[in-house]
This record gives structure tokens, sequence and C-alpha cells, in this order.
């Protein structure tokens, strides 16, 4: 199969970023990709799009930057896994030759001036309707229930930490000082995570991500085409999906494994490597919970050690696996699984500046959507597949 | 004392809700292979039937995991998913549980609100079943 490459990379500003709707957003970050490849906007003639909480940005992005005859268009969306399933579907496409050159977009605004960043994900109401809406009125306001539920399952069954999660927050935050782009920059202790307020209880404030506005893209190429562009290829040597389906019944495995149990292996199997050949993981890490239950789906540490394998000092700055070395979601920005994978070409470019990671030759990128149902793995680096 | 929000039928539920005014748990029952499920089902991926029927479990079950919710402004929320004793699991908020643990025995109570639709919630079980 033909090999392929990421050639660019654009991304928004992030954060509190108002006054730009999440197709506009989307548009900004198409044109930057673009432009640090070294294409114009005419030389794409594939883009993919995922739409946010809003449901924009949608293939009308297409129209909005004027693209024309486009032999690819579509919109993808597995929730947080859908960055990597957008990577892995327009190198498909253009190892099959149906596409040459294609841009994956995701946006999203929730971030509004003068509302909480918990209200921008939260529900509220007077009154509610139905199951659903029961389930609201009781308590299940947000998203941080249903992953407080999964990471006690995970103490219970494992002897897992509050402590042990802390230390995956002041690893992150370590990483986050030497980025520009990190919303939340200072360091943090695990006293001061230990001393944040609940959310839901076992998820302390310092558990759980930020809320961001922005927009981030790459432009997908074959390997050939990338060598002769404006940047270092960054090249792609594997992709997975797992979407385990977890019932909710009797014997369920919610909150214990997750789909890059599956993704983790396809995508190691298609690259020809072991989780020892990583030397850098971007973990999707809405939660300080999702890193440590994915580093242990991956095999970077047995089933229930992810906490003793956090609290060892092994993912931050001067660790032995270098973890979301740019901040992540939790210090950083939340663009969903751009947040990952954004940081994963800067490093394979090796441009992370005061956090670049010593060796940067495997890199590995995960996408987490819903509640633990979705699962994306890249695995990419600076060197031609099969040449670590 | 804690407060809810007030909930109304949506025509999707109604037989939970009618269950719920008499102090029963009804959730969803699939007749051709004998498999629960919790009352948000919408069919059965065990034999493809499409229409499961509402069905009175026993109200009993243990607990799986909980979590506490702390809303800014609000009282803290002790949420919980709970195994029936039919199998299915099920979101829950529990009442008077003060030393929670996984496996621990509940069982239903229903609150019956002045607005709105009666609901369940599990407390803890201390009825010695001889099990």
């Amino acid at each position: 199969m033909a090999e392929t490459a990421i050639a660019g990379l654009g991304m928004t500003e992030l954060g509190k970023v108002y006054g730009r709707s999440p197709r506009r957003l989307a548009a900004q970050a198409v044109r930057a990709a673009a432009a640090d490849a070294g294409l114009a906007l005419t030389d794409l003639d594939g883009l993919i799009v995922a739409p946010g909480m809003s449901g924009s940005p949608g293939i009308e992005l297409a129209r909005t930057l004027g693209l024309r005859d486009l032999r690819l268009l579509t919109s993808m969306n597995t929730f947080g896994a859908s960055a990597g399933a957008m990577v892995a579907h327009a190198a498909s496409m253009i190892a099959a030759g149906s596409a040459s050159a294609v841009a994956c977009v995701f946006a999203d605004a929730p971030l509004r001036p003068e509302r909480s960043a918990g209200a921008a994900y939260g529900r509220d109401a007077r009154e509610w309707h139905g199951l659903d809406g029961l389930r609201a009125a009781l308590g299940f306001r947000s998203v941080n229930v249903y992953y407080a539920l999964a990471a006690r399952r995970h103490m219970l069954r494992y002897g897992t930490t509050s402590e042990q999660l802390g230390a995956i927050a002041v690893s992150t935050r370590a990483w986050a000082a030497g980025n520009p782009r990190a919303q939340l920059r200072d360091p943090i202790s695990l006293r001061d995570h230990q001393e944040s307020r609940w959310v839901v209880e076992p998820l302390r404030l310092l558990d759980c991500c930020l809320v961001s506005n922005g927009g981030v893209a790459v432009i997908v190429t074959g390997a050939e085409r990338a060598r002769d562009l404006a940047r270092p290829p960054v090249h792609i040597w594997g992709w997975g999906q797992g979407h385990p389906g977890h019932r909710l019944e009797r014997g369920s495995a919610f909150g214990l494994t997750t789909g890059a149990a599956i993704s983790g292996p396809a995508a190691m199997k298609m690259a020809g490597v072991t989780p020892g050949d990583i030397t850098v993981c971007q973990l999707y890490d809405c939660y300080t919970y999702t890193v440590l239950v994915s580093l242990e789906d991956y095999g970077f540490c047995a089933k229930g050690e992810g906490g003793p394998f956090a609290a060892s000092g092994a993912l931050g700055p001067g660790g032995a696996l270098p973890t979301n070395t740019g901040g992540g979601q939790l210090s950083a920005y939340y663009l969903w699984g751009m947040t990952p994978l954004s940081e994963a070409v800067i490093q394979a470019r090796g441009d992370g500046g005061d956090r670049q990671a010593p060796r940067n030759d495997l890199i590995l990128v995960s996408g987490n959507g819903g509640i633990l149902d979705h699962h994306s793995t890249l695995i990419v680096g600076p060197h031609p597949k099969g040449r670590p | 004392m804690e407060t809810f929000g007030v909930v109304r039928r949506d025509g999707r539920s109604d037989p939970f809700f009618d269950g719920a005014a008499r102090d029963r748990l009804v959730i969803r029952h699939c007749p051709p292979c004998d498999h629960w499920y919790a009352p948000d089902a919408g069919g059965c991926p065990e034999c493809g039937a499409e229409e499961l029927e509402w069905a009175e479990a026993s109200g009993r079950a243990v607990l799986v995991s909980w979590a506490v919710a702390h809303p800014r402004g609000g009282e803290p929320a002790p949420l919980a998913l709970v195994e029936l004793a039919e199998g299915p699991w099920m979101y829950g908020r529990l009442h008077g549980v003060t030393s929670p643990r996984e496996g621990l025995p509940l069982r239903a109570r229903f609150v019956h609100p002045d607005e709105g639709e009666s609901h369940p919630l599990f407390e803890e079980d201390r009825e010695d079943r001889g099990l």
C-alpha cells in the first residue's frame, strides 16, 4: 500500500476565542494547514470534517472555502475518536488513488463570554421529560458523572487512587509549562490536585479537561509528495479503531477496559511495532482517568497497573514515556482528538521547543469518544515506515 | 431534604412512570430470549427482536459503582450504576446509603413528588433474604 504522511498543520487561536463560528474557525484552520504544507487551497482534492458540539462544521465548509472539483468530501463523527478516524480515512483514500491531498478539520466553539466552562457541556432545566430527563433530574447533568462512575469502578477493581490520577494532572501540567499555546501553564503539585474541589467524586477539578474554542486541521498526502512540500513529513505508520459496544449488564467491562484494547493492537500490527517501540504518547485526556486506563489497554503496563505506572513519574518531563507533551486537554486546549494529534505532529517535526521529547521516533496518538464507547489510534513519526 | 427536577412524561416510557406511581420498578424484557434490559433499551441485541415488553422487576439490585455530583450552589447528589437482580444495569440515585461498597444490596424505593412523575431511588436493602 502506498505510504502516506501528514504534510501540514493549521491551528487557530485556542481557548477563549469569541466571536467566530465553528465554520469560520474550521475554514481558518484549513487555510493555515494548507499554507503550512506549502499548498494552495486549489491543490486540495479532499476535505473531511468532524463536527463539534453544535453540529458544525459540516460539508458546507467546502463551499465556504471555495473548494472546487473535490474527489472526496465527507463528515465523520465518532466523537473524540474522529480525528484519528479522519486521518485513517484520508490515508486509505490516498493509498487507493482516490485522492491526493486531503484536509481533515475539527472546530468547535462551546465557550461563550459570561458563561462558565462547566455550563458549556452541562444541562439545566426546570422540567425534564421521559427517561433521559429523569436521569438529568436525578443529577446526571453532564458527562462528568459517567466518567466518574467509570473511574470509581477502576478504583474498586484495581485499587487505583485519587493520588495516582493526580500524578497525571501534575505531569501533564509540567509539560504545559513549555507550550506557549497552553491555556494553563503554572505548575501544580499533587497537593494542589488533592485540594481542588470535587466536580463529581471521585473526579476533582484538576482531573477534568478544559473547555476551549478553536479549530485545528491537518493535510494528509502521499509520503512521496510530502517529501517535496514545505515541512518535514510526519509519516503515518498505522491506524486502528475500536468500538467495544459495552452492554451495561451483569459482567460488563465498563470502566475497566476501553476500545484501545482493540484499536491499539490493530494500529501496532499495521505499523509493525510493539508498545516497547513507542517513544512518545499523545493520549486523549478528557480526564486523568482516561489516560490511566488507555495506558493499560495499549499495553504500556499491565491491566490494573496504570495507577502505579502514572505515579512512577514515567509520563512527565524526563520520564521513560513522555505523554501529553503539550499539556493535553487537561492543561493546554480541548479540541477533541485534534489535541493529541496536533501535538504529535509538532513533536514528530521536532518543533516542541522547551517541551520537545528527546526521542520522537514513534508517537502513539489516541482518540476517545462517548463514554469510552469509541476509540481510535494513530502511530506516526518523522521517519518513513519501517525505518525507525 | 433532597430536591429533584420536575419530570414529565414523553409518551415513550409511560409504563415505567405508571409502575413508579404504584411503587413498582418496570423495566424492559424480551419474551423470546428471556433477557432483561434497562428501561431505556430500544430492542434486543441478543435475538434481534425489535419490540421489548414492559415488565415488572423485583426492584432488588446491587451497587456496581457510585459517584457524588457536586453542583456549584447545589446539594451533592449521590449517583450510581446498579445491577438489577434480573441482570441489566441502571443509572440511578442513592438514598441514605452511608457506606457504599461494590456489591452492596439495594432495593428500589419510590418518590411521589407533588409535581411531576413518581420515580425510583435506590436504598440499602437490609432485609435478610436468606440467599
